[in-house]
């Protein structure tokens, strides 16, 4: 059997603010082609998580390779297999939607994007908001614009953070097609961190546990599953690990 | 480089869209193109308590003197610009920069556009360059509003024509000092008022408190703001501030530099330093050049 390619590799990683820890120690092994769960409580560590996984924050200690490339000493070969989506999408608001693609596009190095965003908003059943401004936009088109924006240049990892907050149920529904949309059609690898349970269920293949910065938890769904009885709810699985943490 | 081009176009086409540098802009060209109708008129006045006194001389039996306006420069009539420069142009570069450095903070994308393959050297490189793109057009506009309106009310021969652009070429050395002072400010600064108070302080020390404290110390400096020609200086107290203060009175070197490139002090006292003046604009320049590296240097993309 070949072995699992793993496409995000993390080294104990860690992160100090002053004397506090936001991510202490951290290992963790994402395969290629799935779509990881990073679930926590408020302030757990995800975010620091993935803003050293993206380059964006520089560790205090530790290492990750993501696609290959050290975060460290190869941040740019890092940039150019990833995307991202922030937790709250923000764009030039003064700037059309195809402006600020075209224009991220050129800094993911798209020579000459427009054929490109087309698809990808075509992908994204975005096409008729191509020339409205990003300031006139409603919360859930802004997340298919930041989403099209991330996806332009073919990442082989993306990276998205809190991707549901703030959408409607009909937002929801629409990003969780479009990110399996993306896994199956395109082999993209998911890191998504979220506190939504249910949409972890619905989407995510493997899941990882973050409290007060320590990992207490990676495995597949299913078999994360499987040590509960069949009638335990994924907030029941959660919160069973996160009281484990506390036993121990 | 070509991230940075990029960049650079970006923040060309974004500052082109900015309401606060379109009014300053549009401030700016009205007053340009008025410069040399109040120029004009100011000079035409002159010629005409001559013409007249010279008549009233004549109907009484005298001789009337040769005018001593009838060898006056052409572009005298642009000598207002400098000061509009000092003014406007100060506050337009200083609200090109700060809007340079803070685009990216107020829009909330820095995380989204570091997440891209761009170094920070390269973000900073373009924005720099964004900046003296649009400073360099404005000076440009500024020019081609110059030259159609001394056109149409004097005639201005070739070397006329250099002389206009080159004051406007080292008017874009003077206001990029400002503009790089913004975007440093902008940069290091967390509170956005702190960032614009920054160089807004620097401008008013630079245009009115340093020229109060050297110029302004000759009677006729305050005639005539751009040359201080009578040399009546007598309190040994107001000739040690003005010799210790002049050498940083950049507006006033500003001032005098330009006035030489314009010729508009052929018939006037001669300018203090040439050299000096030269030398201090650019040496503005350069020290704002060098803050803005240290600016770039201590930027911190996840402080945002």
């Amino acid at each position: 059997m070949a072995e699992k390619q793993f496409i995000i590799d993390v080294r104990s990683l860690s992160k100090k603010y002053g004397y506090h820890f936001a991510v202490d120690c951290l290992n963790l092994k994402v395969a290629e082609g799935e779509i990881f769960g990073f679930l926590g409580h408020n302030g757990a560590g995800k975010t620091t998580t993935v803003n050293m996984l993206t380059t964006l924050l520089q560790p205090t200690s530790g290492n990750a390779f993501v696609a290959g490339f050290d975060i460290l000493r190869e941040g740019i070969e890092v940039r150019k297999r990833i995307g991202y989506l922030p937790e709250n999408v923000q764009l030039y608001d003064s700037m059309t939607a195809f402006e600020n693609l075209e224009y991220f596009a050129k800094l993911s190095g798209i020579s000459k994007p427009g054929e490109r965003i087309l698809q990808v908003l075509d992908f994204l059943d975005a096409s008729g908001y191509r020339d409205k401004k990003m300031g006139a936009l409603s919360k859930g088109m802004r997340q298919r614009i930041g989403i099209a924006q991330a996806i332009l240049h073919e990442p082989r990892v993306l990276f998205l953070d809190e991707p549901t907050s703030g959408l409607d149920p009909f937002g929801v529904k629409q990003l969780r097609d479009t990110l399996l949309r993306l896994n199956e059609e395109r082999g993209m690898t998911i890191f998504m961190n979220t506190h939504l349970l249910s949409e972890v269920t619905k989407t995510c293949s493997t899941i990882g546990v973050l409290s007060h910065g320590k990992l207490i938890h990676s495995d597949s769904l299913a078999n994360t599953m499987k040590r509960f009885n069949d009638e335990a709810s994924l907030e029941q699985v959660y919160l069973t690990i996160e009281e484990g943490r506390y036993e121990k | 480089m070509k991230n940075s081009i990029t960049i650079a176009r970006h923040e060309i086409q974004s500052l082109f869209r900015e309401r606060t540098f379109i009014l300053l802009l549009a401030v700016f060209a009205a007053m340009t193109l008025a410069s040399a109708y109040i120029g004009w008129s100011s000079q035409h006045t002159i010629d005409q308590v001559y013409t007249a006194a010279a008549e009233q001389m004549r109907q009484s039996g005298k001789a009337a003197p040769p005018s001593p306006f009838a060898d006056y420069p052409h572009l005298a009539l642009l000598k207002n610009m400098m000061i509009y420069i000092t003014l406007i142009g100060g506050l337009l570069a200083i609200s090109t920069g700060y809007a340079a450095g803070m685009r990216e903070r107020k829009a909330g994308v820095v995380k989204l556009l570091f997440s891209r393959p761009v170094g920070k050297e390269e973000f900073l490189l373009g924005k720099l360059l964004g900046i003296a793109f649009v400073l360099a057009a404005v000076m440009f506009l500024a020019a081609a509003i110059s030259l159609v309106s001394s056109a149409v009310l004097v005639s201005l021969n070739v070397l006329d024509i250099i002389r206009l652009f080159s004051f406007y070429g080292f008017s874009w050395v003077y206001l990029l000092g400002f503009a790089l002072l913004g975007f440093s400010s902008a940069l290091v600064k967390d509170d956005e008022v702190v960032a614009l108070l920054i160089p807004i302080i620097f401008w008013v020390a630079i245009t009115f408190v340093l020229p109060e404290l050297t110029s302004a110390l000759y009677p006729t400096g305050s005639l005539n703001p751009t040359l201080p020609q009578t040399d009546i200086l007598q309190s040994p107290a107001l000739q040690t501030i003005h010799g210790a203060v002049y050498p940083f009175s950049i507006s006033e070197h500003y001032k005098e530099t330009a006035a030489t490139i314009l010729n508009i002090n052929a018939t006037d006292a001669p300018v203090r330093s040439g050299i000096l003046n030269v030398v201090t604009t650019f040496c503005w320049m350069l020290l704002c050049l060098a803050g803005s590296s240290i600016a770039v240097r201590s930027f911190d993309k996840s402080r945002w």
